[in-house]
């Protein structure tokens, strides 16, 4: 018996040539970037002259930050921006959180603090954040984050730059760095995310803001109802409806922001989980939506996250193939040999290296002694390839399965060892 | 030698011209490349490149030859389709703002779409530390401002921009 067209060779291909081609696509597409836009700019603490400079709202929502929220608070204090406020929102913490930034607002003359009396999830909090401040530029920082003191002047920059501007995202840095998954992290998010938010600029659109740091123009979030409160990532919901209503969303990798990551696997897998199902919640939500003339700019967004799923699938039914093929006699073109990577596994490794190493170069402007995490980088595509498959593979069904328009709220996520 | 005294522009020449002297110049090496290949392939036999080549390249080796094929071509293709249309939409938009304007969101049009009555909101935006009741449809149901804290010092003044 034979499968039609000889099946496994195309899932085969499918499942060697995606991978490269995206790894091209970024590395192409950051590259671009950094010679067009980066190379030979003013260094982050040089950020450019404004005509203006109007007042920006920093939003901080807080559950449970009695640990961070004073240096978190003292980083956004010392902005090097004119003109500005801090609006903590403690979003029913059950620890000192409110305590605690009862006690900073008498220390720090710009800082308001808002008290929701119940747990209501980000969004809302947010949205409380938004009716509370007195300025159209909201700059948002989560609570256990350090914002870089030059990070507000360079959003702003953008977001009065042009009227259509409306929303920048921020350069997140991994801050605890002390294991190897603190250490992946680091690269991680130097060489995968942030390439990929250049390249994805490059194309015109991005697939999600970092929801850590991202400043917003009131007016564009107005436009599109604001952050939804049922969305397990309301960053990447909130990307998706801008975008789709013809804001432009910048990158600024200038605009840095100091973040705690999960330095467990318990912690590390809750957490890719979550952006996971975020991820399908929103293609779900917003996917048919996009077939429309008038969005087709959001076509290359769609179809890069349909492919990265559908790669999932195809790399599981490979390995359960294999596996199937120790117990049971399987026809010819549907037996897996072996999951051990030869010459393509090589070639797949080479490129993913090569990845790295460009995007650490790029990004040593920014963090000049970067390129020293290359050597834990080896894990990558064997360890977070795998993460990356398992949680997509898991988080669709359970996705679809789950009950509609639950609120969305807090679960305090491992923040690694400090 | 002070570097400022050499003159290098090569921008003052046309596009034509810089183009025409450079692919004239890559030929030229061609060329060049074509003459000593007798001695680039003495030393890939002496330093036993044949035996890579036979380890890698012949069938027997198991590796796959159309990738040597694929993916140049596939790394020029993505090249050529990202780079070029960043460029088109370069050229088209650039410092060019197709969409209009939009006014700003008046604080009402906010509180009203955030489920929060005129008077509540207004007090909001003026308190210093305030606590929030939200009701089902995470609307602001009830606000309580602290007595304590709004004597605070007043936010401070803006300061000057960097210079």
């Amino acid at each position: 018996m034979t499968t039609p067209v000889g099946l496994l060779d195309v899932l085969f291909q499918f499942a060697f040539y995606y991978p490269i081609t995206m790894s091209f696509l970024w590395m192409i597409g950051g590259l671009y970037y950094f010679f067009r836009r980066e190379r030979g700019t003013p260094l982050r603490d040089d950020p450019p002259r404004m005509k203006a400079y109007p007042m920006a709202s920093l939003l901080v929502p807080c559950h449970n930050e009695e640990a961070n929220v004073a240096e978190t608070i003292a980083a956004l204090d010392a902005q090097a921006y004119p003109d500005f406020e801090i609006i903590a929102i403690n979003d029913g913490s059950s620890d000192g959180t409110g305590a605690a930034l009862d006690d900073l607002a008498r220390q720090y003359p710009r800082l308001r603090v808002l008290h929701l009396a119940s747990n209501q999830g980000k969004a809302n909090a947010l949205r409380m954040g938004t009716l509370a401040a007195r300025s159209e530029y909201l700059v948002c920082v989560d609570g256990d984050a350090l914002l870089d003191e030059y990070a507000t002047h360079w959003m702003m920059w953008h977001l009065t730059s042009g009227p259509r501007v409306g929303a920048v995202t921020g350069n997140p840095r991994v801050r605890n760095r002390s294991t190897l998954l603190g250490r992946l992290q680091v690269g991680e998010f130097s060489s995968i995310i942030g390439m990929i938010k250049r390249a994805q600029r490059v194309y015109g659109r991005l697939f999600t803001v970092s929801g850590v740091i991202c400043a917003f123009r009131r007016t564009a979030l107005h436009s599109v109802g604001y952050w939804s409160d049922d969305m397990v990532t309301e960053d990447i919901d909130i990307s998706w409806r801008l975008q789709i209503a013809h804001w432009d969303i910048r990158y600024e990798p200038n605009a840095m922001c100091f973040i705690l990551m999960p330095e467990t696997l318990r912690g590390l897998w809750n957490q890719r989980l979550r952006w996971a199902k975020g991820g399908v919640e929103v293609a779900l939500r917003h996917g048919t939506d996009l077939f429309n003339w008038r969005r087709r700019r959001m076509w290359g967004v769609l179809a890069e996250y349909s492919l990265s799923v559908a790669w999932a699938y195809v790399m599981l039914f490979i390995m359960v193939l294999w596996l199937l093929g120790k117990f049971v006699d399987l026809p010819q073109d549907l037996t897996v040999n072996t999951l051990l990577p030869r010459w393509h596994g090589m070639v797949l490794g080479v490129v993913c290296l090569l990845q790295f190493a460009i995007s650490l170069l790029i990004d040593r402007r920014y963090e000049p002694r970067i390129g020293r995490n290359f050597y834990w980088m080896v894990w990558y595509p064997a360890a977070y390839w795998m993460l990356a498959l398992f949680t997509t593979v898991i988080a669709l069904p359970t996705t679809l399965l789950q009950r509609r328009n639950r609120r969305a709220v807090w679960t305090s996520p491992d923040r690694g060892l400090r | 030698m002070n570097a400022q005294v050499l003159i290098y522009s090569p921008q003052n020449q046309s596009n034509v011209q810089r183009g025409l002297y450079g692919t004239l110049t890559l030929l030229a090496w061609a060329v060049y490349f074509y003459l000593v290949l007798p001695v680039i392939t003495l030393l890939l036999w002496w330093f036993g490149l044949r035996g890579s080549y036979v380890q890698l390249w012949l069938p027997e080796a198991g590796f796959d030859r159309t990738l040597a094929f694929t993916l140049p071509v596939l790394a020029i293709v993505c090249a050529l389709v990202l780079i070029g249309w960043a460029e088109i939409n370069r050229a088209r938009f650039q410092n060019r703002e197709r969409r209009s304007q939009i006014d700003d969101a008046a604080p009402q049009e906010i509180a009203d779409a955030l489920g929060a009555s005129h008077p509540f909101a207004e007090r909001l935006r003026t308190a210093r530390v305030a606590t929030l009741s939200l009701d089902d449809q995470a609307g602001l149901s009830d606000i309580s401002v602290s007595s304590e804290l709004s004597t605070q010092a007043p936010m401070p003044k803006p300061v000057p921009a960097l210079t």
